[in-house]
């Protein structure tokens, strides 16, 4: 049976002056999704872009330890006015629970709580907002790609065949919801210390680029091990300040020119190309 | 070294039609129309099992081969259904593009 699809027209809303909404998704737990999505939005930012995270793990949150707050979300006028991190703007459920509180919610609860952050959370002017998927494919997946206006998903995998198989279980319930995916990033792809000469790959190699290949999408790049890059997000510090010459800065500025392109094409290509075509072909001269 | 994706604008396929039994074209969204004839992509087929063919296996063209259909996969890929031989290839639109020659359509295209 089909899936209720979001029409532009229903959304009359806090997200209407967001430019691009897209998903950063894997399916699976631990892959990097937040680090991705919160380096990303860093990246975004340095190059001057408006950018906003929403965290829709409501049971394990993870941005706020990645990107602490200047300022905390406030409330105005029944709306929830975003955190301020490193002039990012961020939503996370971490904001209203103790550090250490599990959130021991049911699925109807934990749907209802994501629901109200996407009708109450003002967002104002954004060029891009990234979503920080949950790990898994159900309820809460489901209300936010019905829900959250996503324009594109991106897809976070580690290089392993235990990862691509749960990432492409995620691909699949995007492509019921009729939402691109931009493509697919490998995460934890390799490591290289600066006296190696080829580098390692401890969670196998070419798992992101298969798993692209299979799948139809494009392959976006890898992102190497790098214990700065996990430093960094255990600190709260901001990798493009700190580290601003490391290989995995480069990379991360990188995907966000190469996600930059997609975005753009996808802007200005839709309704300019076939979307999803058969030819039939016919045995005589045509 | 790992795989460095070239940073560039993606193209699509904003019109696919037959040209005879064995051609078919393809205008992409950078406006070029290519012309493609089904037995060289098959000769050029990008599955593993193809890809992995020793040089000295690797087949000539064939001129005669056709088709069942042509389908896209997802925004990013068409599948050939050749008539003969490997029919596993997934054709990339940047790897498409590469293997298209150039040329200036004499009519419109019925799809």
């Amino acid at each position: 049976m089909p899936l209720k699809m979001f029409r532009e027209d229903d959304q009359i809303g806090p997200l209407d002056k967001v430019g691009n909404i897209v998903a950063v998704a894997a399916g699976k737990g631990g892959v990097g999704k937040s680090t991705v999505s919160v380096n990303l939005a860093l990246a975004f930012r340095q190059m001057g872009y408006r950018v906003g995270i929403f965290d829709a793990d409501i049971y394990g949150p993870s941005v706020r330890q990645m990107l602490p707050e200047d300022r905390l979300p406030t409330k105005k006028d029944q709306k929830l006015l975003p955190a301020m991190c490193a002039g990012i703007r961020v939503m996370t459920m971490a904001y209203f629970r103790g550090e250490t509180e599990g959130a021991l919610v049911r699925a109807p609860i934990a749907n209802r709580v994501i629901s109200q952050f996407m009708q109450e959370v003002d967002w104002g002017e954004l060029d891009l907002l990234f979503v920080d998927f949950p790990p898994g494919t159900g309820d809460i997946q489901l209300t936010l790609s019905q829900q959250a206006r996503l324009n594109a998903a991106v897809m976070v995998t580690t290089p392993s065949k235990v990862s691509t198989l749960d990432v492409n279980k995620a691909m699949g319930l995007f492509a019921q919801v009729q939402v691109p995916v931009l493509g697919v990033i490998e995460n934890m792809a390799y490591y290289q210390t600066d006296s190696q000469e080829e580098p390692l790959y401890p969670f196998g190699r070419g798992g992101g680029e298969e798993l692209a290949r299979n799948s139809g999408v494009p392959f976006l790049g890898s992102i190497p091990i790098d214990s700065k890059l996990c430093q960094c997000a255990d600190k709260g510090e901001s990798l493009f300040l700190k580290y601003p010459n490391l290989p995995v800065t480069h990379q991360f500025l990188n995907l966000a020119q190469i996600l930059k392109q997609h975005l753009k094409a996808l802007a200005q290509t839709k309704g300019d190309h076939l979307e999803s075509f058969e030819l039939i072909w016919e045995k005589t001269n045509a | 070294m790992p795989k460095t994706t070239e940073n560039k604008a993606p193209i699509f396929v904003r019109k696919i039609w037959q040209l005879t039994t064995t051609n078919f074209a393809i205008e992409w969204t950078n406006g070029v129309c290519m012309r493609y004839l089904l037995g060289t992509l098959q000769a050029n087929c990008p599955c593993a099992a193809c890809r992995e063919r020793p040089p000295e296996q690797t087949p000539t063209p064939k001129a005669d081969i056709q088709a069942r259909s042509i389908s896209s996969v997802g925004r990013y890929a068409l599948r050939i259904d050749f008539d003969t031989g490997c029919n596993h290839g997934i054709f990339d639109f940047d790897y498409l593009y590469s293997l298209g020659e150039k040329f200036v359509p004499t009519e419109e295209p019925v799809h």
